[in-house]
């Protein structure tokens, strides 16, 4: 990706101005062809809005995009590619999109034989299980009227062509990430051959599988950064055994690992890096032309790469803002200075986040299912860009909206503007930082993987268990090495990372649920190691989860800030007696099997502090039922 | 703590040690060495791969064979190797400490009067899967380790000798010594390996004890046992178990993990298929968990019957009652209420219901009014009436309490042989608050019996309250040692 833009500003402007613009689009003729195809819009959208592969599929040549930052928080981009060995360049507008129904672009030429170009996709449900999907393209050409309407049917042909095939795919069971890998009995083979000699490194066979299959068949673009969780969701598989298998496939020397910091406007991975070390605190995206800050536990995510004796890859681009490029987006429009225009919501239900890069916030919105009313919940809701600031005519802190809502959005700035709709689905697949860190395989086979010496980053939110040892006699120190075994056997059994630092042990996890599930089996086993004691082993064990910041300590990722504070003091409450658990945690669902266990008595602890929010939940067994039934 | 059992060339020669010559001849079952689990296996082969890896050698390998990390510097490999095994540690050590504890709960289930030859039977299938564990590739070679596990096992292989010859074994004499230095341990066995292979070896030993009064000097060993410990023992310790296991080798801390360990990986588990195994791997490990409580519970439930016939025998006999006696009194009722408490966390089962109802059959010979037509009242208005007995409970509690003492004070004062005026209305009263007491007994157990009858859905609303309200009777009763 070159920095220089292609065009000057006035040139650039000149192409995308609303005159030139509008005039392109009443000039322009239309070409389109529909065909009813086998499943739902939502069942074809992942596939159908993957615009990079479908280009590439239809034999299109990658274009090198290049980008200019506005200073109103926006930014052009010019794209450059070859067709039919003729050079053609265009300023493109941002894609716009409802997902699972439309999707569209807009290019205004500045080389090759088009003016303009328009394309876009419509997927309409007919039936219960079919969809009627036209392909459009209006076009503004220098060449003869029939020869370019030739042309552009051809184009289109070659389109449906895919969308057909990739509709019969789906609809014969394969999932819809695999449905532009590689079918060639040449590859199978060799993902058959992988998977064999994987099978003796890896505990999983099916995993093992997945991984030879993807690696061997995925486009190269796939294959080029591999998410351990997109991959155990598309095969059905543990996500988290995924995630260790790639691991070791690294230390292997199978794959690299590559840490991504996304942006967190296209959630773009606009730098990466091999090792943690080398990254800061501050990144640049040239798409959405913002330096944006890395948290650990939110846009540094690990993803993997094969190795070129694996497989050799590059970042290919065919399509640059695509809404199979930005799947965290499900609706995206463009406006004009000043203009306003009406929408009506058909997305899925749930929770959606309001954004623009030309504004400086963002508005949170709750969308209801059909059928369900809330009595603040709204039908149409009238929202303005004003300057940096996006705003909404009643502002609440969650607008809750009605299914099917009116949407009505203006614009008032002299400058045009792109408002996006994210969900929040997306982020669940990613490997984050710190999700690694609570995976003790990382810390076994990756222990050089830390930070520069001088970076910190933060995290939102992150759960520790501390293990406290309450009181100290010399046959502890003795026995030191045996209990930080058996404490990290207990840890990662509940997929969790132990951390260790004079006789101060710290869990780390992913969810609240395993914390307490090592922590509750450590309680329950400590009585069985006391009999090897003399003096019994005191342990205090607090959970908290909280906002916190990692740092590098003596060669070490090591975590300080509150939620490590939080753990420590718990700890130092429970004093023996139990366990201590931050009441917030023990709001999930799941976390009533604790709540209910009969072997347990809990009570809530008085606040230690009048500042505190956070209530404390002390676990204590019932050791006369402990004695009765183990 | 030092792993380097898996990487040094051993260090223990068994020929240097000096023990009696009954251990050093005694020989034990015939074992083979066992396989390596395949999670083991794997975890061996990655740290060979790290170590030849740090070795330089000539990269002929197929490009999709592993390589070495270009990345890894020599001493990241070496921190690698040491994190792997460490990892190997802590699977061979839980490997084996699972084995122990399937025997450790297998003799706990014996019951108290089995008879010697049971008893034998399963003493031999313990002692040879304890032999058996520390013959694997990866068992402790260690001298600091086999000081003390060598001739800990060497007794052991005495007792299986002995068994074997249909003797009733002898605990060797040096074995005390021994077990008190495997608590003293600091070698290559994993803290909770030890923590079991104590507790076996004192278990097999309490066994022992136990029948070495009542048992034959001739062991009527049954026929299928001496030929199934005769022959070479299989590798795997499936093969040494009861032919049906049960529940009398279900470990419910294991049980309590796996459970917990099912639950969260359906949580992130997305295949449609997959949860459903993992459903149903749950279901049948919940159930296995449900018998076993319930299968305790039941033994509990006879035990408090006992209890509960000890103790109004014990009260329907004033004169007799010492401070002690009372305070005997006073923890059982403590027990027998945290043995309701329990059934009421607990799905009941058939068994633990008629084992239940025995115990109000049992006190409703002793003179109690009739149970059935207290759950009829009680079921009219559940929880007042239920909150109403306890309060008058605390109440009853503080008056007895009261009573009893200024009625001790005043035996001590008369003489217990003194039957005074007195002395005779203070027993009068103090009788009629223990009938009282019968009485409230009774008619929560009534309330509790309506419980376990309804509805399901009926129950979970009752059940919350039902506890609390236990809860809150048992923190209002004194402590014991007041």
């Amino acid at each position: 990706m070159s920095l220089a833009y292609p065009l000057s500003e006035n040139e650039a402007a000149s192409l995308r101005s609303e005159d030139k613009l509008q005039t392109l689009r009443k000039q322009a003729r239309s070409v389109s062809q529909s065909e009813r195809l086998p499943g739902t819009p939502a069942e074809l959208w992942p596939v159908c809005a993957l615009t990079d592969f479908l280009n590439q599929a239809v034999g299109m040549q990658a274009t090198d995009n290049h980008y200019l930052t506005r200073d109103y928080g926006s930014t052009w981009m010019h794209a450059q590619t070859k067709n039919a060995g003729l050079t053609v360049a265009y300023e493109e507008l941002p894609y716009e999109w409802e997902a699972p129904f439309r999707y569209q672009v807009e290019r205004i030429h500045s080389k090759g034989p088009l003016k303009y170009l328009r394309f876009g996709v419509e997927l309409a449900a007919v039936e219960a299980d079919q969809t009627l999907l036209t392909c459009c393209i209006q076009f503004v050409s220098i060449l003869p009227a029939p020869v370019a309407k030739l042309m552009i049917n051809k184009e289109i042909s070659r389109f449906m062509q895919v969308f057909r095939r990739l509709a019969t795919q789906l609809a014969s069971g394969t999932p819809a990430l695999q449905a532009f890998f590689d079918t060639s009995a040449q590859s199978q083979a060799l993902a058959a051959d992988w998977a064999r000699a994987w099978q003796a490194l890896l505990p999983e066979p099916k995993v093992a599988a997945a991984l030879a299959d993807y690696l061997a068949r995925a486009p190269e673009k796939m294959a080029y950064r591999l998410r351990p969780f997109e991959l155990a969701h598309a095969y059905q598989l543990d996500p988290l055994e995924v995630l260790k298998a790639c691991l070791l496939m690294s230390r292997e020397g199978l794959l690299h690992l590559m840490w991504d910091c996304r942006c967190p406007g296209c959630k773009g991975p606009k730098e990466s890096f091999r090792h943690l070390s080398e990254l800061k605190d501050m990144a640049y995206c040239p798409t959405c032309a913002v330096n944006y800050g890395l948290a650990f536990d939110q846009n540094l995510e690990l993803t993997f790469q094969p190795v070129a004796s694996v497989r050799p890859t590059r970042e290919l681009y065919f399509c640059a803002g695509s809404p199979g490029n930005t799947p965290h987006i499900s609706w995206q429009q463009n406006f004009l200075p000043g203009q306003q225009r009406d929408f009506q919501l058909a997305l899925t239900p749930g929770p959606y986040v309001m954004r623009s890069l030309s504004a400086a916030n963002e508005q949170i919105l709750m969308l209801l299912p059909a059928g369900k009313t809330r009595e603040k919940a709204q039908n149409k809701l009238v929202l303005t860009l004003q300057q940096d600031q996006l705003l909404a005519q009643t502002p609440t802190e969650v607008i809750l909206l009605s299914a099917g809502a009116e949407l009505q959005i203006h614009n008032q700035n002299p400058y045009e503007a792109t408002i996006m709709l994210e969900n929040l689905q997306w982020q669940a697949q990613a490997v984050t930082a710190a999700r690694v860190q609570a995976v003790q395989a990382f810390h076994d086979l990756f222990p050089d993987q830390v930070l520069g010496a001088d970076e910190h980053l933060p995290l939102q939110s992150q759960i520790f268990l501390d293990i406290s040892l309450l009181e100290h006699h010399p046959e502890m120190d003795v026995h030191m090495g045996e209990i930080q075994a058996w404490l990290q056997s207990r840890v990662q059994l509940h997929e969790g990372a132990l951390l260790a630092a004079d006789r101060q042990f710290t869990g780390v996890f992913a969810s609240g649920y395993e914390a307490l599930a090592a922590t509750w089996e450590i309680q329950q086993e400590l009585p069985e190691l006391n009999l090897l004691y003399t003096l019994p082993l005191q342990l205090g064990l607090g959970i908290a989860q909280g906002p916190c910041e990692v740092y590098l300590q003596a060669g070490r990722l090591a975590y300080r800030g509150p939620a490590i504070e939080m753990a420590r003091a718990a700890a130092l409450r429970s004093d023996g007696r139990g366990i201590v658990v931050a009441e917030s945690l023990l709001q999930a669902s799941e976390m009533q099997d604790f709540l209910e266990n009969p072997l347990v008595q809990w009570q809530i602890l008085p606040k230690d502090s009048p500042d505190t929010s956070e209530r404390w939940i002390l676990f204590c067994f019932e050791q006369s039922l402990v004695d009765l039934l183990f | 703590m030092n792993y380097a059992f898996l990487d040094v060339i051993a260090d223990f020669d068994p020929t240097a040690f000096q023990l009696p010559a009954s251990l050093q001849e005694s020989q034990g079952p015939p074992v083979q060495v066992q396989p390596v689990a395949p999670q083991v296996q794997r975890l061996a082969e990655q740290v060979q791969r790290e170590i030849s890896r740090s070795q330089p050698q000539e990269n002929t390998q197929s490009h999709a064979q592993p390589q070495a990390n270009p990345l890894a510097n020599p001493q990241t490999s070496a921190g690698v190797r040491q994190n792997l095994q460490q990892q190997l540690m802590l699977s061979v050590c839980e490997q084996r400490a699972e084995e122990l504890k399937t025997q450790l709960h297998k003799l706990k289930a014996l019951p108290p009067d089995c008879a010697p030859a049971d008893c034998a039977q399963a003493l031999m299938t313990a002692l040879a899967v304890l032999q058996q564990s520390y013959r694997s590739e990866f068992a402790p070679k260690d001298l600091a380790t086999m000081s003390v596990l060598h001739p800990l096992l060497k007794c052991q292989a005495l007792k299986w000798d002995q068994l074997q010859a249909q003797q009733w074994p002898e605990i060797p004499a040096p074995e005390a010594a021994y077990l008190q230095k495997l608590r003293q341990l600091k070698g290559s066995l994993g803290a909770l390996e030890r923590a079991a292979l104590y507790q076996l070896i004192q278990t097999i030993n309490a066994a022992i004890t136990a029948h070495l009064s009542s048992a034959a000097p001739q062991v009527p060993l049954p026929a299928e046992s001496v030929s199934a410990t005769a022959e070479p023992l299989e590798s795997s310790p499936a093969a040494l178990a009861d032919p049906a296991p049960a529940l009398t080798e279900f470990d419910p801390l294991k049980a309590s993990r796996e459970i917990m360990q099912l639950r969260a990986k359906l949580q992130r588990t997305h295949s449609a298929s997959e949860k459903q195994v993992l459903q149903q791997d749950l279901a049948r490990l919940t159930q296995a968990q449900q018998a076993y409580y319930q299968q305790r519970q039941t033994q509990a439930l006879a035990k408090l019957c006992q209890d509960f016939d000890a103790d109004l025998r014990r009260l329907r006999q004033p004169e007799r009652l010492t401070q002690a006696a009372f305070e005997q009194w006073r923890k059982l009722r403590l027990t027998g209420l945290q043995g309701l408490v329990r059934l009421f966390s607990q799905p009941t089962d058939p068994l633990a219901l008629a084992c239940f109802e025995s115990a109000q059959r049992l006190l409703a010979r002793l003179g109690m009014p009739d149970a059935h037509e207290q759950h009829q009242r009680a079921s009219q208005n559940l929880l007042p009436t239920l909150a109403q007995a306890t309060a008058d409970l605390k109440q009853w509690q503080t008056a007895f309490d009261a009573l009893f003492e200024q009625a001790l004070l005043t035996c001590a004062a008369l003489g217990l042989r003194q039957r005074s005026a007195e002395m005779e209305k203070k027993l009068g009263q103090l009788a009629k608050i223990q009938q009282d007491w019968q009485d409230r007994q009774v008619q929560l157990q009534s309330l509790e019996s309506a419980y376990l009858q309804a509805e399901p859905l009926e129950r979970q609303q009752l059940k919350q309250s039902l506890l609390q309200a236990y809860a809150e009777m048992l923190a209002q009763l004194p402590p014991l040692n007041e």
